[in-house]
C-alpha cells in the first residue's frame, strides 16, 4: 500500500517534470525559428525601424571684405524641439520655456501639445537660451545642432551682402546671387536612432560627406564702407530724404570699394524692415540723371572735335526756345566758353552743344559710356536703365538728353561714366568679388582685373577733367565739394523728378559725382540724394558736402599724399578760362 | 546531497545573469526617467541581497513549523492582497497589484504563490487520504485555490491568477486527486476562461494581436513585434552584451516582462539556449529533490515550488516568443522585480530545505502516516495542523 502510494505520487511528479522538459524543448525550437530561420527578415525590419538618413548640413561660406574682415559668417547653434508625447508637467514646462525664450505661454502650449512626434520650439537659440534649457533638463525637450547665419556688422554693407532664410538659403544680395558658392553641399548620413528619434552614436556613417561652402572676398573695404555709410547717413538725416546712395569706385581697376544705401537695415533681423529699406538703390533704381549727364555730351563733343574748350557758346540770357519748349538756366548767362558751360552747368549751352552732333553719334557715346546696359556686378536685379534707340527719338530728345532727361540711369552706371573720364577715357570693368576661396583657404577662383574699353581719347578725358575741376572752383556749381589739399573734379546734378507726367518743382534728385585727386585719379565717389526736403535741394549744396567729407576721410585712410599746389593750379585754371 | 548546492549555484548564476541583464536593458531608460542609469540595478541588487538572506532563512526553517504555520501564512497573504485594494495599494496602469513597502514596492500576489503551495502541501501532506476523496480532496482544495486566485483576478492580474491556478492544479494532480475530477475541472473551466477573455475587450485585442501581431505593428501588436525584432536581431551569437538597440524605447517593459527578448538580442541563440539550459538543469535538480522525497509534505512542497518557478519561466518565454498570448509574467531570477525575485529565492530555499531535511533524516515516510522524528513537530505544530484538518472536514 505504502509503496504503491509513494510510486503513484512520484510517478505523477515525474510526468509533470517530463511535461515541463518537453515545454522547454518546445521553446528552444521556437527560438530556433525566430533567431535563426526568421532572423534575416526580422533584422531587416529592425534596421528599417532604427535607421534613418539624416541630412548633414555644411558650413555656409563667409563673406569678407578685401582685407578679410567678416561681413557674414555661419555659426553652429542649437535649436530646440520637443517630442510632445514625452512632455510631462505641461504647464510647468511651458512656463519655464516662456521665461527662458520670452515667448507667450499659449503658443508654447500649442507647440507642446501638437499631435506629432516632432515640433520646433524655437530655432537658432542664443547661447544663453541654450545653456538655460540644458540646465533645466525638461522632459521631452531636446536641442539639435543647426547652422545659423550671423552678420557681425549688422547693417554695414547690408544691401550688398543680403541675407538668408531660416534654412540658410540666400534670399537677397550676394547671399542670393552667390548662393551656389556659399551654400556648400548638404551631405547625408545613416544614423541609428532610438524609438524617440534620437541619434545613438556619435559616429555617423556618411553616405555623402557634406562640403562646406566657399568664402567670398569682396573688393569692398570695410573701413571705406563705414566712412561712406556714416557720412551718407548724416546727409540723409539732415535733408530728411526719401533715399540716398553713395558709391566709391577705384577708377584704376573698377573695384567697388563701397556701396551704401539709406535707409538701411539690420541683416540679422531682415524681417523687421520693409522691402523699401532693403532695396539696393545703387543698381535697382534708375533716375533721370539731370546735369550729371552733361559729361557725356561734353566728352562726345570733345572726342569728335566738334568743339574746343574755349569755344564760346551763347547762353541766351537764361531762356531759349527750341522744339516747342523753353529751356532755362538756373542763373542766366550771356556768352560762355564751353568749359564754363560745363562748370556752371548751363542747360542752354549744353543743348546747343548736343545739337552739333548727329543722333547716331550721340547715341553711340551714350551706349559707349555704358548706359542701357548693366555694369555686370553679381547682384540680383541690376537695371539697365532706359535708353531709347535714336530712331525713336523726337526732335526734342537730343536737347532733353543734354540736360539729363528722357533717359534713365542707375547711380552705378553714372559713377562708372565718371570713372571712365577719370581713368583717361577707359571704362573700368566693375569688380565686386575679388576672389573665392575654399574651406582650407585654397584659391578657387580669382576675379581678375580686366582692362577697360577705351571710350574717349585720353586727351578728351584730360580736357573734360579740366572742366570738371572748374565745377569745384569758386565760380563752379560745387565749391562745397572741394577737399583741402587735393584737386577734385566732379559734376553736380539737380534733376527734377517726374510727377504725374510733368517735372516736379519740389521733388529733386540732388547728386554729385566726382573723382580725386583730379589729375591722378584714384577714387570716383558718387553721392545721390533722392528727394531732399527743404529749400536747399541743389546737388552742389546737398550732395557735394557729403562727397567732400567722404573723399577727405577716404584719402587719408588710403594714405594718398596731398598735392602740394592743388589750390594754385585751380586758381590758374580759373584765370585761364575766365579770360 | 550535492544537488541542493548545484541548485543553489544555478540559482545564483541565473540571478547574476538577471542582474546583468536588468542593468543592460534598463540603463538607458533609467538614465532618462530617473537621471540615474543605475536606478534599477541598485534596487535589483538590494532585492537580490534580501532575497538571498530570505533564501537562507527558508533553508533553515523547520519544515514542520512551516507546515503548521501554513494556514497563518495563507491568511497573511490574503490580508496583504486585501490591502492592495485599500489606500495602501498603488495603482499602476489601471491595476492595483502593488503595496508600498518603504522605498520598495511589493507585490503580494508573489507571496500568495508560495503561500498556496505551502497550504496545499500542508493540507495534503497532513492527510494523505483526503487526496482521493471528492469533497475533502478535490472540492476543498479547489476552494482553496479559488479563494487565493479570485482577489488577484480582480486586481486585475489575469496572468498571475492563471499561473497560480495552474500551479495549484498541478499540485492537486501530484497529490493524487483523481484524474477524472481534474479532467472535468478543465472542461468546466474552459468556457469560463472563454468568457473571461471575451468580456474584456483589451483581452480580445491581446489575443488578436497575438494571433497576428504584424497586422497592427504600431498598435496592439507593437510589443510583440518589437519583441520579435529583438529576438531576431540576436541571430546565432547575438549583437553583444549591452549592444541591444531594441531596449532603446522600442521594446516596452524591456527590463521586466520582456527582458528575455533583450537577452536573446544581446546574447543570441547561443545565449538564450544556454539560459533555457540552465532552467532545464534547475528543473531536473529541483524535481529530483522532490522525487527523492517520500515524505508527502516535503515532496509536495518541493514539487509545488518547482512548478511555480517553471510555469513562470515557461510562460514568460512563451509570451515573449509569441508562443502564447501575452500575459504580464516576469521571468524568474532574471526580470527586474524585487518581490518576485525574493519570493522565488525563498522557494529555492524551501526546495533546498527539503533536500537538507531528507539528508538529515527528518523526513521519513512509513506506512500511511508520517513518521515524526522531531519532537517539537508533534508538540507545537500538532494543534494547528489538527485545526486545519478539522476545518477541512467540516
Amino acid at each position: 500500500m505504502s509503496l504503491k502510494k509513494r510510486n503513484f505520487m512520484s510517478f505523477r511528479t515525474f510526468l509533470v517534470m517530463m511535461g515541463i522538459i518537453v515545454l522547454w524543448g518546445g521553446l528552444i525550437y521556437r527560438l530556433l525559428f525566430l533567431q535563426i530561420q526568421s532572423a534575416p527578415v526580422l533584422v531587416k525590419k529592425a534596421e528599417k525601424q532604427q535607421e534613418a538618413v539624416l541630412k548633414v548640413y555644411p558650413q555656409r561660406g563667409k563673406i569678407l571684405d578685401r582685407n578679410g574682415n567678416i561681413f557674414a559668417v555661419s555659426m553652429k547653434v542649437k535649436s530646440a524641439f520637443c517630442v510632445p508625447s514625452e512632455v510631462d508637467e505641461l504647464w510647468r514646462t511651458a512656463g519655464k520655456l516662456a521665461r527662458i525664450l520670452d515667448m507667450p505661454k499659449s503658443r508654447l502650449i500649442h507647440k507642446l501639445t501638437r499631435k506629432s512626434h516632432f515640433s520646433w520650439i524655437k530655432r537658432k537659440l542664443t547661447d544663453e537660451e541654450t545653456s538655460r534649457i540644458e540646465n533645466e533638463g525638461m522632459r521631452g525637450i531636446y536641442l539639435v545642432d543647426e547652422v545659423k547665419r550671423f552678420y557681425p556688422k549688422a547693417s554695414l554693407l547690408s544691401h550688398v551682402v543680403g541675407f538668408v532664410n531660416i534654412d540658410n538659403e540666400g534670399l537677397a544680395g550676394l547671399e542670393k546671387s552667390l548662393d551656389h558658392f556659399l551654400r556648400g553641399k548638404t551631405g547625408s548620413a545613416t544614423i541609428i536612432h532610438d524609438a524617440k528619434g534620437r541619434e545613438l552614436y556619435a559616429k555617423r556613417d556618411f553616405i555623402e560627406k557634406p562640403e562646406d561652402g566657399l568664402d567670398v572676398y569682396l573688393t569692398v573695404d570695410e573701413v571705406i564702407q563705414h566712412i561712406v555709410e556714416e557720412e551718407l547717413d548724416k546727409v540723409y538725416e539732415t535733408y530728411q530724404a526719401k533715399g540716398a546712395v553713395a558709391i566709391v569706385v577705384d577708377v584704376t581697376n573698377g573695384d567697388i570699394l563701397a556701396m551704401a544705401n539709406c535707409p538701411t537695415f539690420d541683416l540679422n533681423l531682415p524681417g523687421e524692415f520693409s522691402a523699401d529699406k532693403r532695396r539696393n538703390r545703387a543698381l535697382v533704381d534708375c533716375y533721370e540723371p539731370g546735369s550729371l549727364f552733361k559729361i557725356v555730351i561734353g566728352a562726345a563733343a570733345l572726342n569728335e572735335n566738334l568743339i574746343s574748350m574755349n569755344d564760346l557758346i551763347d547762353c541766351e540770357k537764361g531762356a531759349y526756345r527750341i522744339g516747342g519748349h523753353t529751356l532755362h538756366d538756373s542763373h542766366p548767362y550771356d556768352v560762355l566758353p564751353f568749359v564754363s558751360v560745363i562748370a556752371k552747368s548751363s542747360n542752354i549751352g549744353c543743348a546747343k552743344v548736343a545739337s552739333m552732333m548727329s543722333r547716331e553719334t550721340f547715341y553711340h557715346y551714350i551706349r559707349q559710356f555704358g548706359f542701357g546696359q548693366t555694369i555686370g556686378l553679381p547682384l540680383e536685379g541690376e537695371l539697365r536703365g532706359k535708353v531709347r534707340n535714336y530712331q525713336r527719338w523726337s526732335g526734342y530728345s537730343q536737347t532733353a538728353m543734354a540736360m539729363g532727361q528722357e533717359i534713365m540711369v542707375t547711380p552705378l552706371q553714372m559713377v562708372f561714366a565718371f570713372a571712365t573720364i577719370a581713368n583717361k577715357g577707359k571704362k573700368p570693368v566693375g569688380r565686386l568679388i575679388d576672389r573665392i576661396v575654399g574651406p582650407q583657404n585654397q584659391l578657387i577662383r580669382k576675379n581678375e582685373i580686366r582692362e577697360g574699353k577705351s571710350i574717349v581719347s585720353p586727351r578728351t578725358a584730360m580736357k573734360l577733367t579740366q572742366a570738371l575741376k572748374l565745377v569745384v572752383s569758386k565760380s563752379g556749381t560745387a565749391y562745397e565739394a572741394r577737399v583741402e589739399g587735393y584737386s577734385v573734379a566732379g559734376k553736380t546734378g539737380t534733376a527734377q523728378k517726374v510727377e504725374n507726367g510733368t517735372y516736379s518743382h519740389s521733388k529733386f534728385l540732388a547728386s554729385f559725382i566726382g573723382f580725386v585727386p583730379a589729375d591722378h585719379p584714384v577714387l570716383a565717389i558718387g553721392v545721390m540724394v533722392d528727394e531732399p526736403k527743404g529749400k536747399v535741394y541743389y546737388g552742389g549744396q546737398v550732395a557735394a558736402p557729403g562727397f567732400s567729407v567722404m573723399a577727405e576721410r577716404i584719402l587719408s585712410y588710403l594714405k594718398i599724399p596731398p598735392e602740394e599746389n592743388a589750390d594754385e593750379n585751380l586758381k590758374q585754371l580759373e584765370k585761364r578760362y575766365a579770360a | 546531497m550535492r544537488d541542493r548546492y548545484s541548485l543553489f549555484l544555478i540559482t545564483m548564476g541565473l540571478t547574476l545573469l538577471g542582474v546583468t541583464m536588468v542593468f543592460s536593458s534598463s540603463g538607458v531608460y533609467a538614465d532618462r526617467e530617473f537621471s540615474d542609469s543605475l536606478y534599477f540595478l541598485k534596487r535589483e541588487l538590494i532585492w537580490a541581497l534580501i532575497g538571498f538572506l530570505s533564501l537562507s532563512f527558508a533553508y533553515r526553517i523547520s519544515l514542520f513549523k512551516l507546515q503548521s504555520w501554513a494556514l497563518v501564512i495563507f491568511a497573511l497573504s490574503m490580508l496583504l492582497i486585501g490591502l492592495t485594494y485599500t489606500d495602501l495599494g498603488i495603482k499602476v496602469g489601471g491595476a492595483q497589484r502593488w503595496l508600498r513597502f518603504g522605498p520598495f514596492n511589493f507585490q503580494p500576489s508573489e507571496f500568495m504563490k508560495y503561500a498556496l503551495v505551502i497550504l496545499l502541501a500542508g493540507y495534503f501532506g497532513g492527510q494523505p487520504d483526503y487526496a482521493k476523496g471528492f469533497w475533502k480532496g478535490f472540492i476543498f482544495s479547489l476552494f482553496l485555490i479559488v479563494i487565493s486566485v479570485l482577489p488577484i483576478l480582480f486586481q486585475p492580474d489575469f496572468g498571475t491568477a492563471v499561473m497560480i491556478a495552474g500551479g495549484g492544479f498541478l499540485m492537486l494532480f501530484v497529490a493524487g486527486v483523481k484524474v477524472r475530477y481534474l479532467g472535468a475541472l478543465i472542461l468546466s473551466v474552459l468556457p469560463m476562461l472563454y468568457f473571461a477573455i471575451v468580456c474584456f475587450p483589451y483581452r480580445v485585442n491581446r489575443i488578436a494581436a497575438f494571433l497576428d501581431p504584424w497586422k497592427d505593428p504600431t498598435g496592439n501588436g507593437f510589443q510583440m513585434v518589437q519583441s520579435f525584432l529583438a529576438i531576431g536581431r540576436g541571430g546565432l551569437s547575438g549583437v553583444g552584451l549591452g549592444e541591444s538597440t531594441q531596449k532603446l524605447f522600442y521594446l516596452p517593459e524591456a527590463h521586466t516582462d520582456f527582458i528575455f527578448s533583450i537577452l536573446a538580442e544581446e546574447l543570441g541563440y547561443i545565449g538564450s539556449v544556454l539560459t533555457i539550459g540552465a532552467f532545464i538543469i534547475f528543473t531536473v535538480i529541483a524535481f529530483g529533490i522532490a522525487l527523492r522525497t517520500k515524505h508527502r509534505f516535503g515532496h509536495l512542497l518541493a514539487a509545488g515550488c518547482t512548478f511555480m518557478i517553471c510555469i513562470q519561466a515557461i510562460l514568460n518565454i512563451a509570451v515573449v516568443t509569441g508562443t502564447v498570448p501575452p500575459k504580464g509574467i516576469p521571468l524568474p531570477f532574471i526580470s527586474f522585480g524585487g518581490s518576485n525575485l525574493m519570493m522565488n529565492l525563498i522557494a529555492v530555499g524551501l526546495i533546498m530545505n527539503v533536500s537538507k531535511s531528507l539528508e538529515q533524516g527528518i523526513l521519513v515516510e512509513e506506512g500511511d502516516k508520517t513518521l515524526v522524528t522531531e519532537k517539537r513537530w508533534e508538540k507545537k505544530a500538532h494543534p494547528l495542523r489538527q485545526s486545519l484538518s478539522k476545518y477541512a472536514t467540516l
